[in-house]
């Protein structure tokens, strides 16, 4: 497991930030706490804030209200050059003129590190992101898979307060997406350095991230562990941002249930509700049915072992009480 | 319908087209050139033989190298300065939105459409009026103006598609506004602002036009020659000629060279 995130003392708090574009507010009232070595995810739609979110913490933008601290020390007025927090941009920015060494150790030279020292401190974080082998190459001629490494070490050889990532990995194919989530997830256990992860993708927070803040329309949602989220979202639209669900009325009240909380059996079997098997649709390491009830068509996924049900099929369908999300109003 | 594919595979009337192209535009060259190197005086065929005589007769003659060392400052001159302007200009016209982009770029690119000749004959009055005279000086400041235009669009191309976010991750790790232009900016912009500025070199070096109404006594290389040209037919302007055009193709090659390179 990670280092135990230090609640004791924050890395970064954003106290009541307001930020607006023109007539368009951005980020209305934010107030968040990040501790010390927390993987911290910030999730949400496009357009939801989250950028403009990141983009505050270095120091690129400026809040029109609220102040921003990190370790305890007020920064809100600071700007990016002079801020101890750096950031992975999108698209990388690696400089194409530089050999990946030099892209490296840009940070440490402008603030006058002395050469040897740099030199030790850039070989480290080549190897650590993987990427010794490519040193003296020139950034221009790189895949994006190594850009994104460099563009890491780039960042992280600074020994900053704070990484701030925005959507590293969305430039990156599926198959070295996934492989990326994982090593990002181990290079910050290893450092301990706290990582503040803006993305738009569910699944990726939920796998990384120790919390995770939820936004829509420059409100910070709901802000809790992967399994807080997933498991008991604030309000509807976490819920339905962080997976798919079923939306029902049950006993009077305005419910969710995850599809793969849903369980199929024999009509034989004593309670549950009957259903009848209306579609299977076959998704690789999944299997989805639309089953329908009186409660109206419910979509069901069960693992690929299961049998399989036939459609016309007449089954029986259960969820464990704990399934059950209440969504109020 | 064997012969006519055959007509089809060799594109005859595009081989003609270019090769009449060529011969138009480089023959008038080929014949400065060759009878530059000409033993006779006489600018006719039949060739009599080569002779470097023409050429011993400018690098002796102290006119003629005042000449080309007065149309060298101003070519180096105007170089500099227009790449300096230039690039300044760039750097504040790319920030601004593309209505004002558009009416900065029409006003900066007035004296590249202005006729040269009227431009010239204001440039005079206005020199006499403010009573500072003809020369050299005066001369390499109306040039400066003729080539910024075209410094100014090599270098605005450029900066278009420069990646102005390389400029914040600069700043993010630590650089100060004029530390990133150093390291950041001007590297990756600077194979344009080199090319433009052989560009505005090329320029000047066979500018006569301001030169001929502003310059005075201060005659540069092309107005030298039309002053022998006047006198008579001196086949010596044709090794000047071969002279100033390996010097501005040279630069004008160069130039290519660089801000082609730049686009890799």
């Amino acid at each position: 497991m990670s280092a135990t995130p230090d609640t004791a003392s924050p890395a970064i708090e954003l106290i009541g930030i307001e930020k607006s574009y023109g007539s368009a507010p951005a980020v209305r009232h934010l107030d968040l706490t990040i501790a010390q070595g927390e993987f911290f995810s910030l999730l949400g739609p496009s357009g939801c804030g989250k950028t403009t979110t990141l983009r505050m913490l270095a120091g690129f933008e400026f809040p029109d209200a609220g102040s921003i601290r990190l370790e305890g020390r007020d920064v809100t007025e600071i700007p990016a050059h002079r801020r101890e927090v750096n950031l992975v941009f999108q698209k990388y920015e690696l400089f194409p003129h530089m050999t990946v060494r030099r892209n490296v150790g840009y940070g440490l030279k402008v603030r006058r590190v002395p050469r040897a020292e740099i030199d030790d401190r850039v070989d480290e974080m080549l190897e650590t992101v993987g990427v010794t082998a490519f040193a003296d190459r020139r950034a221009d001629q790189l895949s994006g898979g190594q850009q994104q490494r460099v563009a890491l070490a780039r960042a992280l050889v600074n020994r900053p307060r704070a990484l701030l990532l925005d959507e590293p990995l969305s430039a990156l194919d599926v198959k070295l997406r996934k492989r990326m989530q994982l090593e990002l997830k181990s290079i910050q256990e290893r450092l301990g350095t706290t990582f503040v992860y803006v993305t738009h993708d569910q699944e990726e927070a939920l796998l990384m991230s120790d919390r995770i803040g939820i936004m829509n329309d420059g409100r910070l949602l709901q802000v809790g562990t992967p399994r807080e989220i997933y498991g008991t979202p604030a309000d509807p639209f976490v819920a339905d941002f962080v997976g798919e669900l079923n939306t029902l009325q049950l006993d009077g009240a305005r419910v969710a249930i995850r599809p793969e909380q849903i369980e199929l059996g024999a009509v034989t079997r004593s309670g549950g509700r009957r259903g009848v098997i209306r579609a299977r649709i076959y998704l690789g390491h999944t299997l989805q049915y639309e089953v329908e009830t009186d409660l109206g068509v419910l979509v069901v996924r069960s693992g690929a072992g299961a049998a399989e049900l036939e459609p016309g099929a007449a089954v029986s369908v259960t969820w464990p009480a704990t399934a059950v999300i209440e969504l109020g109003e | 319908m064997r012969r006519l594919a055959r007509w089809r595979r060799t594109p005859w009337a595009s081989i003609l087209y270019v090769a009449l192209v060529l011969l138009f535009l480089f023959v008038p060259l080929a014949i400065v050139v060759l009878f530059s190197f000409h033993a006779s005086p006489r600018m006719a065929f039949p060739f009599q033989g080569f002779s470097l005589r023409w050429y011993e007769e400018i690098f002796t003659d102290v006119e003629i190298l005042r000449a080309m060392g007065r149309s060298a400052i101003a070519a180096v001159t105007t170089g500099l300065v227009t790449a300096i302007l230039g690039t300044l200009a760039g750097l504040g016209i790319v920030g601004l939105n593309a209505r004002a982009k558009g009416a900065v770029m029409f006003f900066a690119m007035i004296p590249m459409s202005f006729p040269a000749l009227l431009y010239a004959i204001g440039l005079a009055v206005y020199y006499r009026e403010l009573g500072v005279g003809f020369s050299l000086g005066a001369t390499i400041a109306g040039q400066i103006i003729q080539s910024l235009p075209f410094v100014l669009l090599v270098i605005s191309a450029t900066l278009d598609r420069f990646r102005f976010s390389l400029i914040e991750a600069a700043r993010d790790l630590g650089a100060g506004a004029f530390h990133a232009f150093r390291t950041i900016t001007l590297p990756i912009i600077l194979p344009a602002v080199l090319g433009s500025m052989l560009l505005a070199m090329a320029l000047s070096a066979d500018e006569f036009i301001v030169a001929f109404f502003t310059a005075g006594q201060d005659k540069t290389l092309p107005l030298m020659m039309y002053g022998r040209l006047n006198v008579k037919l001196d086949p010596s302007i044709n090794a000047i000629g071969t002279v100033l055009l390996v010097a501005t193709s040279a630069l004008a090659f160069i130039s290519a060279r660089r801000t082609s390179k730049e686009s890799l």
